[in-house]
């Protein structure tokens, strides 16, 4: 099966990105991915964690180039750039360094609609095999757009993402059997989507690939058919009974298959076969080819055309040539038959990723909690859901277990609490760590917050997020935290200061803590606002250090909490 | 290097003898330019190189207050994709099934020659007025550019119940990830520059940035579902994340919600709306969709800063503020689909 990169399939960053690079790079010998990705980055056309420019490149540049955001990302939009032709490698035996060909410098230099029109022409010449993608896991031979229209056509104009998978990312294109078949075997998956699913996890299975890999090698060729207008997306229950989001072809769609259907199509096999003054002549009527459906003037080139249409009568039989070889074939014959030689002068590219600044994200820390002041149990802990708490920490079948272990069972126990059971259970942990703690019921929308710490002076909002919710405390929790500072502040329900804390709670703490941690400190910079973070194994550690040993944490830090706290046995 | 142009020898581009005062729409009827003489007459697409129904100045869809913020390249006027360019007519062709009726692409044709009849958006083609055919796409990007400036009046188109039923039934249906480019498209529209959050940047939290036509800066929800909640929340956030991220005071921002449907009234949207207010004097404004577009239907401009969108749990009336706006009532019923009151 075809396996397309996926960096972002947007049209209109596909053209500012080349175009910008082009700019960036117009003077240098060659360019590398270091140079693309400050192009990309400086003019914030990526970004890393909400930055970007310089502090995007500093984000993302870790020691692990694999971790290195940005630089994934680049080399993703080099992968999709090469493919339609714009660029290719210096060096005939190496991936990178990298530099413009003819197509790409016209890319970079047309507007409007000549672009847009270009751009479909790039699409449009994908072709596999090409004298780029060797080490490619694939061996389909397609032109692979021309396919899909056709097959889209095929099948009644409509179809579904995995059928691109199981259909034609996955034939040759010329084999006119593979291809009936090919058609045979979708009309005989719908009607059923088990039957779809079925054979789409066997091709993931045969693959050797996650189901969201395959899945996600249709995002690219989706979004090129969109940009270029031959699709839209609709919903459709027809196809496998289900509403399902499919893609419909468009006019255009049937209009540019009707019109390519009845070119002559070049591809590397047949290129092969040609002798030398054919192929010139074979890469400049493609290239002009391409440039004319896109409305470029290349009448100062007639002469030429004449020429070598009358050397390829043969083999065009009249017919107009549907051919990139930008996409096909080597850079050194496509610029030997054009006569433009990219890559031969100006200066050597100077910038490296390396020696951009190293991020400056901080890793969040976290206050430890000592269970070390003593701590006696008094405080109402009378509903049924603190009995059966105390219970099951104090009962005789655990009287030998220590309390880490319990700690651990307790916490496993507990995985799939719903709210229903994981507020109560909370309120209840707060209460035996001292607190006067009472929780609002799930669905009462009066109470926006999901317990409350009562105290004379300093009350604490409590938001609660259950495992089954969401098992990390995410950003959404603390919103909410802030939230619910607020609404006390306004509403004095219960009596509460700026300065004290509004608590989130949650199962474990967040899987990225950096982000939360950031809003945390955002919150409090504009606002002046602390929340805290608690996990609910902490909570249930330092609950059982009480009942069983006596001892909790010093309370007063939890009124004045801000970040990640934990407490361990 | 031979680096090839565009193709002149077709271009098709025309333009008119002046540049007209004013360009004035009524429903259902193409719109009618005005010549500072006198001379009044209908005028048809005028088949830009580059059209302005098509695509946004690369410069709206930024936000200059924010320099940095990294926003959505996309420049498409429509939302929803719904036109597109017949090469053979040399004009724009407009998918009426998937037109949401919002106007963006009646409001940014330059010469008005987009207009709607019977609730669907026609291409003029005849032009009354004098005009001659341009000599090069340079000599008609410049009259394009003083055109854009000619004031657009009168009313593309009238609302009512059922086209706002028609309107909000295609709205409800519409993929998630459009959500943001209807709002900002719309924000656009009424004279404000927007800048948009680029999709699956989880990273920048914000819908949007917008710079108002009087230079008031602000950031920008947009929740088309019920949880209204996580719009004001969401704003709350967003300011955090600019003060610490652009250096930008709390007080420098003017937050706007836009929402499909105004929150019910029961809904504690409008009681936080007001919490905010009254802790954080941070002055949450609340949109409609349906809104948005009765002011882009009648070439309005949209001015969020102003505290006349101010709503809250005392006040969720945003007809009122619409009605002042426009200088008369609106054809739509009360409460009908929380477009001007809450729906319940």
């Amino acid at each position: 099966m075809l396996r397309f990169r996926n960096p972002g399939t947007q049209y209109e960053t596909h053209v500012r990105i080349i175009k910008l690079l082009y700019g960036y790079v117009k003077e240098q010998k060659f360019f590398d991915l270091d140079d693309m990705a400050k192009a990309i980055t400086q003019e914030k056309l990526m970004t890393a964690y909400g930055h970007s420019g310089d502090a995007a490149l500093a984000l993302s540049n870790t020691k692990e180039k694999s971790k290195n955001s940005t630089a994934m990302n680049v080399k993703m939009y080099a992968e999709i750039f090469r493919m339609f032709g714009w660029i290719a490698p210096y060096d005939e035996k190496k991936s990178y360094p990298l530099v413009f060909t003819y197509l790409g410098a016209h890319i970079a230099l047309s507007e409007g609609d000549c672009l847009k029109r270009l751009y479909e022409q790039s699409v449009l010449g994908i072709n596999t095999p090409n004298e780029f993608d060797e080490k490619m896991r694939y061996t389909e031979k397609t032109r692979f757009f021309k396919c899909i229209l056709r097959t889209l056509i095929d099948l009644g104009g409509v179809m579904y993402k995995h059928e691109l998978c199981l259909g034609p990312m996955s034939i040759d294109d010329e084999d006119d059997t593979a291809y009936s078949n090919m058609i045979q075997s979708i009309t005989v998956l719908r009607g059923d989507k088990k039957r779809l699913d079925d054979a789409f996890a066997a091709l993931c299975k045969g693959l050797n690939m996650a189901h969201d890999s395959v899945d996600n090698a249709t995002r690219t060729p989706i979004g090129l058919m969109k940009n270029c207008g031959w699709i839209r997306d609709t919903k459709n229950k027809t196809l496998y009974g289900k509403s399902l989001t499919c893609i419909q072809i468009t006019e255009y769609g049937r209009k540019t298959y009707e019109a390519i259907r009845v070119m002559c199509d070049i591809r590397l096999n047949s290129f092969g076969s040609y002798s030398g003054g054919v192929q010139a002549a074979l890469i400049r009527l493609g290239t002009y080819s391409m440039f004319q459906r896109a409305g470029l003037d290349i009448s100062k080139v007639n002469a030429t055309i004449t020429k070598d249409k009358a050397l390829c009568a043969d083999i065009l039989k009249g017919k107009e040539l549907l051919f990139s070889p930008f996409a096909t074939l080597r850079r050194e014959i496509v610029e030997n038959a054009l006569g433009e030689h990219f890559g031969t002068e100006g200066t050597l590219p100077a910038s490296s990723l390396m020696n951009m600044p190293k991020s400056n994200r901080r890793t969040s820390a976290i206050s430890k909690l000592k269970l070390t002041i003593p701590n006696a149990v008094d405080f109402g802990l009378l509903e049924q859901d603190d009995i059966d708490f105390i219970k099951k920490v104090n009962g005789s079948d655990v009287k030998n277990t220590p309390s880490a272990v319990l700690v651990e069972t307790l916490f496993s126990e507990y995985k799939t609490a719903k709210k229903e059971v994981f507020y109560p259970l909370i309120s209840t942990l707060f209460k035996i760590l001292g607190f006067k703690c009472s929780f609002s019921r799930p669905g009462d929308n009066g109470a926006r917050w999901d317990a409350i710490i009562d105290d004379p002076q300093r009350s604490i909002p409590i938001e609660i997020k259950s495992p089954t919710e969401e098992e990390h405390i995410s950003i959404k929790a603390i919103q909410q935290a802030l939230e619910n500072k607020i609404i006390l502040l306004s509403r004095r329900t219960h009596i509460t200061s700026a300065e004290t804390t509004s608590l989130a709670v949650g199962y474990c703490l967040p899987n990225d803590r950096s982000d939360v941690d950031s809003l945390i400190k955002a919150i409090k910079s504009t606002y002046g606002y602390k929340i805290g973070v608690l996990d609910f194994k902490s909570l249930l550690a330092a609950a059982i250090s009480v009942l069983r040993d006596g001892k909790g944490f010093d309370k007063e830090k939890l009124y004045t909490l801000e970040g990640f706290a934990s407490a361990d046995i | 290097m031979q680096i090839f142009k565009k193709h002149e020898k077709d271009f098709r581009g025309v333009v008119l003898k002046n540049i007209p005062t004013e360009i004035h729409f009524t429903p259902d009827k193409p719109s009618v330019i005005a010549f500072v003489d006198g001379t009044r007459g209908s005028v048809g697409c005028l088949h830009c190189s580059q059209p302005l129904c098509m695509q946004y100045d690369p410069t709206s869809v930024k936000c200059s207050a924010v320099g940095d913020f990294p926003c959505d390249s996309n420049t498409g006027v429509c939302p929803v994709g719904a036109i597109s360019w017949d090469e053979a007519a040399d004009i724009p062709t407009i998918d009426n099934k998937l037109c949401i009726k919002c106007g963006a692409c009646v409001r940014n044709c330059p010469v008005g020659a987009l207009y709607f009849n019977d609730s669907q958006v026609k291409v003029s083609i005849d032009i009354e007025v004098e005009y001659k055919i341009a000599s090069s796409a340079d000599e008609h990007s410049e009259y394009m550019d003083k055109l854009r400036k000619t004031a657009k009046t009168g009313l593309m188109i009238e609302e009512s119940d059922n086209l706002m039923k028609h309107v909000y039934n295609k709205l409800n249906k519409i993929k998630s990830d459009v959500h943001n480019i209807i709002g900002r498209n719309l924000l656009i529209s009424l004279n404000n520059t927007c800048a948009m959050r680029r999709i699956g940047d989880v990273y920048t939290r914000m819908d949007a940035i917008y710079l108002s036509p009087l230079n008031n800066f602000g950031v920008v929800e947009i929740e088309f579902g019920n949880d209204t909640l996580s719009a004001s929340r969401g704003i709350l956030d967003d300011i955090a994340v600019l003060h610490t991220r652009y250096g930008l005071l709390k007080e420098q921002i003017a937050p706007l919600a836009i929402c499909l449907q105004l929150a019910n009234a029961r809904q504690g949207y409008w009681q936080v709306v007001k919490d905010v207010h009254k802790v954080e004097q941070i002055s949450i404004k609340t949109v409609s969709i349906g809104a948005l577009m009765i002011l882009n239907w009648g070439f309005h401009a949209f001015e969020p800063s102003d505290s006349l969108f101010y709503l809250d749990y005392d006040n969720t009336n945003l007809r009122e503020k619409v009605v002042r706006i426009i200088g008369r009532s609106v054809r739509i019923s009360n409460n009908f689909l929380g477009i001007l009151e809450p729906e319940k």
